[in-house]
């Protein structure tokens, strides 16, 4: 792997680049869009694995830190829009480095959302995975807000964080109000109506908001698939002496491999 | 405040990010380490290493926060040994990587529950550790016994089920129904009884491991404890009563209230990071500007520089 800063000498943005370890034809990019907060964390060494998957399929891989997160720039997530200009960013970035205008994108959670917000401006895009996408806005806002979410993610610590009186917004992270009034605004599905060649919708959680977009999804649109399976979440911690207590879920990694090199690949 | 990317290692390679003032490394502060908090990657929890690393070069340190082997993006290490025994000799390549780079003699290196364990471990066998953070630890004063981490961790278990005790959420749910009294009973009975056979055990006199030694060779320590941690009664079960580290002029404890164990709470964050920077000053005698001789920054052995 390659670990590297680019962007403006100001904002430097972190990346990691995964090039591909065997030959592909056409040669094309991946770029992977990490979810939002407690959330990234918890993905992170999923990410590496499915980098390195995708690298063993041909495919020239960047990873990469939003501002204000992880080893990139910036204190805390605050503009709703830079985001976005971090992930056109990291396309131009990957598209220099695999010497292919050829794009597709994979998102999880809120960097599934992302990824499909952004979309329509990277064009063409050939691919675009959409991973357990955060497709109810103000749900998943009202998670993050009233500890909900964090009951699951840190267990034992939620009752320690309301004694103290730190109802942090994002747990643990300083998150800027106007970026979760911008995520409580989403509304995907007539975002994606023409802004990637092929889309996949991948359902780890039985749930029924995703099965609702995907529907509506592949009622605006052709070539959707829609694939589910039953796996933890990744972003949830398991007890530590749980059997299953996995950090990486093989079976999503490796339903998203399969469907990125599929035939129509 | 600059970064890179950085990627060094003897054995396999190790992905790190070094931080550094604008002026590059001054040729005399101790360069921070900063070490795993388990199995989150360098960034730290809530991204409390990235925070702490640029603070620090408001006053002129350098520091290199990086991933051990089989964490973060650091690729699985082949070679062999615990992964606590691994983590030291993988500490040492970073002190040796960074000694080389800039130039650096002295360290201190900074964890998070497991990595605090790492850290306190490098400070006793590394003489270029000048002073440790340790957030959270469970190996000190020294590396206890498995009866030791077993008495204290039922200690823990009763200090948790007393403090359940006190809660009126608790008692709501109990007195609504919600609750599973038969279990409630059971565990206190379990826990009860498991607290007194503990408090019989505990030896009398105060053992403060290898403390002594690390002050007489001039190593500072900064411990900082989430109340009712498990590292905290493994350290009391050890040194008995904190009076009994009066004795210990480098050894800084603080104890944090009603945080958990990775300091989720914004307000313990920002609490971290002034403690950490006025103990830089105090205890290892690092200024803003104290030195006018910056070391320009020319080579990097086995690095990606971004």
């Amino acid at each position: 792997v390659e670990p590297f800063y680019f962007g403006t000498r100001d904002q430097r943005l972190f990346g990691v680049y995964h090039p591909p370890s065997v030959r592909r034809s056409p040669p094309g990019g991946v770029v992977l869009c990490y979810p939002f907060l407690q959330e990234y964390f918890r993905s992170h060494r999923a990410y590496l694995r499915l980098a390195g998957l995708l690298a063993g399929r041909g495919w020239h891989v960047l990873r990469f830190d939003y501002s204000g997160c992880g080893d990139s720039y910036g204190d805390g997530p605050r503009e709703p829009e830079a985001w976005a200009q971090d992930l056109r960013l990291a396309t131009r970035e990957l598209r220099e480095r695999a010497g292919s205008p050829r794009l597709s994108l994979i998102g999880l959670r809120l960097g599934a959302s992302l990824a499909a917000s952004v979309a329509p401006s990277l064009q063409p895009v050939d691919k675009l995975a959409l991973w357990d996408p955060v497709v109810d806005g103000p749900n998943y806002v009202n998670e993050l807000v009233s500890f909900r979410h964090a009951a699951t993610l840190l267990p034992g610590s939620r009752r320690k964080i309301e004694q103290a009186g730190g109802n942090d917004r994002g747990v643990g992270l300083d998150v800027a109000p106007e970026l979760l009034q911008s995520i409580s605004r989403l509304d995907l599905a007539e975002q994606l109506k023409a802004c990637a060649d092929r889309i996949l919708v991948l359902d780890t959680q039985a749930s029924h908001s995703t099965a609702d977009f995907a529907r509506r999804l592949g009622e605006i649109r052709p070539n959707v698939t829609v694939k589910s399976l039953s796996e933890h979440p990744i972003w949830i911690e398991r007890k530590r002496n749980d059997p299953r207590n996995i950090a990486v879920p093989t079976a999503s990694l490796q339903a998203i491999v399969d469907w990125m090199s599929g035939p129509d690949a | 405040m600059r970064e890179h990317a950085v990627v060094f290692g003897d054995e396999s390679p190790l992905v790190g990010v070094v931080t550094e003032p604008d002026a590059g490394y001054d040729g005399h502060a101790p360069v921070f380490l900063f070490l795993n908090a388990g199995l989150t990657h360098r960034v730290g929890p809530n991204r409390l290493y990235v925070t702490l690393a640029r603070k620090l070069t408001e006053v002129g340190v350098t520091s290199l926060r990086f991933d051990f082997s089989g964490i973060g993006d650091s690729p699985v290490s082949r070679s062999l040994g615990a992964s606590d025994e691994r983590g030291v000799r993988e500490a040492i390549q970073a002190m040796d990587f960074v000694g080389r780079s800039v130039g650096a003699a002295t360290f201190v290196p900074l964890g998070l529950c497991a990595g605090a364990d790492i850290a306190y471990a490098l400070a006793t066998s590394d003489r270029r550790v000048a002073g440790a953070v340790l957030i959270n630890a469970s190996a000190v004063p020294s590396t206890h016994t498995k009866e030791h981490s077993a008495e204290a961790w039922k200690r823990a278990q009763a200090h948790h089920h007393g403090s359940r005790i006190a809660d009126w959420k608790g008692w709501t749910r109990v007195l609504t129904g919600r609750s599973d009294l038969r279990g409630i009973f059971r565990s206190t009975v379990r826990l009860t009884s498991r607290a007194m056979r503990f408090d019989n055990s505990l030896k009398s006199e105060a053992d403060l491991g290898l403390l002594p030694e690390l002050e007489r060779r001039g190593v500072e320590l900064l411990a900082v404890y989430s109340e009712g941690d498990l590292g905290l009664e493994l350290l009391m079960t050890h040194v008995r009563k904190i009076e009994n580290l009066e004795s210990l002029k480098r050894f800084q404890l603080e104890i944090f209230r009603e945080t958990d164990h990775i300091l989720t709470p914004l307000w313990t964050q920002q609490r971290i990071e002034a403690l950490v920077l006025d103990w830089v000053a105090r205890r290892l005698s690092v200024h803003h500007g104290a030195s006018d001789q910056a070391v320009p920054v020319t080579s990097r052995p086995h690095e990606i520089v971004g």
